[in-house]
């Protein structure tokens, strides 16, 4: 047991907190975790025995040849690091915002500094896990069956991880300044989801952008590889040097993260308890006399639905993360609609990709308005048949939807009659299925889990609306290209999944204890 | 006096253990009753399946003659719950708040316009009606929330202890609303902590543990009940309440 206070001991809690995130069951999670990796420990032995000896050791640093692999490595330490500078900033705001210790923290007799620096070496080992799983035993055969300087990519994710770690936290301290803590925490949200979708859309894009079939680009790409001379000694290919086993680089690049990290903590600790109020009292506004007095307005249906349209409206946050959803289905875009690819771009392309668009849509909506209800108490104890709430829920998640998709199914509609009107059946079917898949696999969360729901949520109801929505958008895009009988196919498939997935709501209240915002809501209290 | 509430035989049990185990008791309407009881006794369980926010196991409970368990939302016309912890919708503002609760209890929009207007005044809050109520203190928030239980005017009203969080004028405030609400004919029942305020406003008390009944009257009647004349009813209470010495 390490002493209380201590570093070590610091860190366990924070990675015991880790670990717990968004878990119910953690030693299952353990022993499945363990299966995984044993699995794949076994599978990278067998595959590296036999390739191993015949990849040249490290480094990489003599030829033009290494020049373009280390260029190669580069984009790889590009993606990784994007994404890792990603889960670092939303780690980092959730440490200014979201974690409700800081008080208990603050007020204890700890030095800030220190657990700054735990909090945050814990945020850059939080990054690792992944990496650590898919990379860790590939290289560390590699290391056996190739050359013992592989072991220096080990060294390096782990310092990578650092490195975003504290790039995060400079990122998170200026926008505090620049911005303050309210736009922060929405901006910082952006941001990260661009930094991890960053590299794969930019690559997205050059595909739709660069205008020549496939087989033009890769004779393209082949005689830019040949006229390049990329010097594997250059400046920005430290890192990837670092990787790949060259020692000096390695040094270099273990110092340059070994200076940065302290120097982000220290940074972002000296802001840190000024941040941190600002954020827990950001909701403090001067008030000001407001005389305004607008009329009530009744209705059962129209209050639910008035309700959720303006705490949908005024959740910007909730809104930036619904948005950066859609974001990560441009690719899908990118593929439908990229020339000399498998499908012309037609207006017929556009019908899955609205349909997809429209249930991802509304299953984020729906579950913001049924699961993520603030106050069920009320809602429980009001004089209203839950299935007339459930209808009023319904409606505001499906009509955002629709009215987000009306200019682009009415450009659809006005340039090609038959697709818009398969879009628009698409459209309709996918954001009412979704939603009503939501409704009926509701897991009560708090709005602040939006971005964790997938994780917290039901697991099925999160396959039945990606595989009814992929079942839809199949139907019409099959409708669309004229081949309504094939159509049926995936729409019978969709209907069916549906159909599994119905779960009628019990009138009346849950039966089995809901847990909301960390407590039993149908347990017994004092 | 007639009878606003009636609870007979009411149980419920969580995993195999019995949270409410066969409880009766009756209050009038213009009676205040608090129930009382030490922390796990059963007592907000017991309320919320009152309120109709949790299913009980077995028993029965009539709120002004309407079967709440046979007919649930014409029993919750008649009932207004206030949790103990104000639940609000952030991005709302109060009067948006009381809009909406409004709207769910069908109360016609102009009478609430009024009760609105009346409640936020009383409560001190009018001035923050347009202010969202992520900008609130906790007491303020309990206010809102008292307002929303009590816009459409409830005939038995229900609080979990109502009283945490807020300043000495609040408390006062609350407390004279109760008293408003009793005097109107409500049935009021209540369950706190602060045995002060059971001794100073209840009509009659019942205390529970284990989620049993232990007793129940006014307070001569529990202090002759516990044998302890002239005794306060923290005394009264504590004695009811404690462990049984081996």
């Amino acid at each position: 047991m390490s002493k209380p206070g201590s570093i070590p001991w610091l860190m366990s809690h924070e990675l015991r907190l880790f670990w717990r995130r968004g878990k119910t069951r953690p030693k299952s999670g353990l022993i499945m975790l363990g299966l995984l990796l044993s699995l794949w420990l076994l599978f990278s032995f067998i595959m590296l025995q036999r390739l191993g000896p015949m990849i040249p050791p490290p480094p990489f640093i003599d030829s033009a040849w290494d020049g373009l692999a280390l260029t190669a490595v580069g984009v790889i330490i590009a993606f990784i690091g994007s994404v890792m500078l990603s889960s670092s900033i939303l780690a980092a705001v959730d440490v200014i915002y979201t974690r409700n210790d800081l008080d208990l923290i603050l007020s204890s007799p700890l030095s800030p500094w220190r657990m700054l620096a735990v909090r945050a070496a814990a945020i850059a080992i939080g990054a690792l896990p992944l990496y650590a799983g898919l990379l860790g035993p590939p290289l560390l055969w590699l290391a056996i069956f190739s050359s013992p300087l592989w072991l220096s990519s080990i060294i390096f994710l782990v310092t990578l991880a650092f490195a975003a770690t504290a790039l995060a936290l400079l990122v998170v301290t200026a926008l505090f300044r620049l911005i303050g803590p309210k736009n922060t925490r929405i901006l910082a949200q952006i941001f990260s989801a661009l930094a991890g979708a960053g590299v794969f859309l930019a690559f997205q894009y050059f595909n739709i952008t660069s205008g020549r079939s496939r087989e033009e680009e890769q004779a393209e790409m082949a005689r830019f590889i040949a006229s390049l001379d990329i010097n594997p000694a250059a400046w920005w290919l430290l890192p990837s040097r670092a990787f790949t086993g060259d020692i000096v680089s390695t040094l270099i690049w273990v110092a340059l993260v070994a200076a940065l990290f302290p120097t982000a903590v220290f940074v972002f600790s000296r802001r840190f308890v000024g941040d941190a109020a600002a954020a827990s009292g950001m909701g403090q506004r001067k008030r000001v006399a407001d005389a305004r007095v607008v009329g009530l307005r009744g209705g059962v249906m129209a209050s639910v639905i008035r309700k959720e349209f303006r705490l949908l409206r005024r959740d910007p946050l909730l809104l930036s993360q619904i948005g950066m959803q859609l974001l990560y289905l441009l690719p899908l875009g990118f593929i439908l609609l990229r020339p000399g690819g498998s499908l012309t771009v037609t207006e017929d392309t556009f019908v899955p990709v609205l349909t997809l668009l429209a249930s991802t849509m509304a299953s984020s909506l729906v579950w913001i308005t049924v699961s993520a209800e603030d106050a069920p108490d009320l809602i429980a104890s009001a004089p209203v048949a839950p299935s007339m709430i459930d209808r009023a829920k319904l409606v505001a998640a499906i009509l955002p939807v629709l009215a987000l998709m009306a200019i682009p199914l009415a450009a659809l509609l006005w340039r090609d009659l038959a697709a818009g009107l398969w879009a628009l059946a698409g459209v309709c079917l996918a954001a009412t299925a979704s939603a009503l898949i939501g409704l009926w696999r509701r897991m009560p969360g708090s709005r602040r889990e939006f971005a964790r729901r997938r994780a917290k949520g039901s697991v099925i109801a999160g396959l039945g609306q990606a595989f009814v929505a992929f079942g839809i958008s199949g139907a019409a895009a099959l409708g669309a290209y004229g081949l309504p009988l094939i159509a049926t196919i995936p729409a019978l498939i969709a209907a069916a999944i549906l159909g599994v997935l119905y779960k009628p709501n019990e009138n009346g209240p849950p039966k089995e204890p809901v847990v909301v915002r960390g407590r039993s809501r149908n347990s017994p209290r004092p | 006096m007639s009878t606003g509430l009636k609870v007979t035989a009411l149980a419920k049990s969580f995993g195999g253990k019995r949270a409410v185990d066969g409880i009766d008791f009756e209050v009038r309407g213009g009676e205040l009753y608090a129930l009382l009881g030490p922390n796990g006794a059963g007592k907000t369980t017991t309320l919320r399946m009152i309120a109709g926010l949790l299913n009980a196991d077995a028993g029965e409970i009539s709120v002004f003659g309407v079967d709440a368990r046979r007919d649930p939302l014409a029993a919750k016309r008649m009932i207004a719950w206030l949790p103990d912890e104000p639940l609000l919708y952030d991005k709302l503002t109060a009067w948006e708040y009381l809009e909406f609760v409004a709207g769910l209890w069908n109360v016609e929009p102009a009478e609430a316009r009024k009760r609105a207007e009346n409640l936020l005044r009383l409560l001190g809050l009018w001035d923050n009606r347009n202010d969202r109520c992520e900008t609130f203190s906790r007491g303020m928030k309990q206010k809102a929330v008292l307002a929303g239980a009590l816009i459409h005017e409830p005939k038995l009203l229900m609080l979990d202890e109502p009283l945490t969080g807020l300043d000495a004028a609040a408390s006062r405030l609350v407390k004279d609303l109760i008293r408003e609400r009793v005097a109107a004919g409500a049935a009021v029942i209540l369950t706190t902590h602060i045995l002060e305020v059971a001794e100073r406003m209840a009509d009659r008390i019942g205390i529970i543990k284990d989620g049993r009944l232990l007793t129940e009257g006014s307070l001569d009647e529990l202090r002759s009940h516990a044998g302890a004349q002239d005794q306060s009813l923290e005394d009264v209470f504590l004695s009811l309440t404690a462990p049984a010495s081996a």
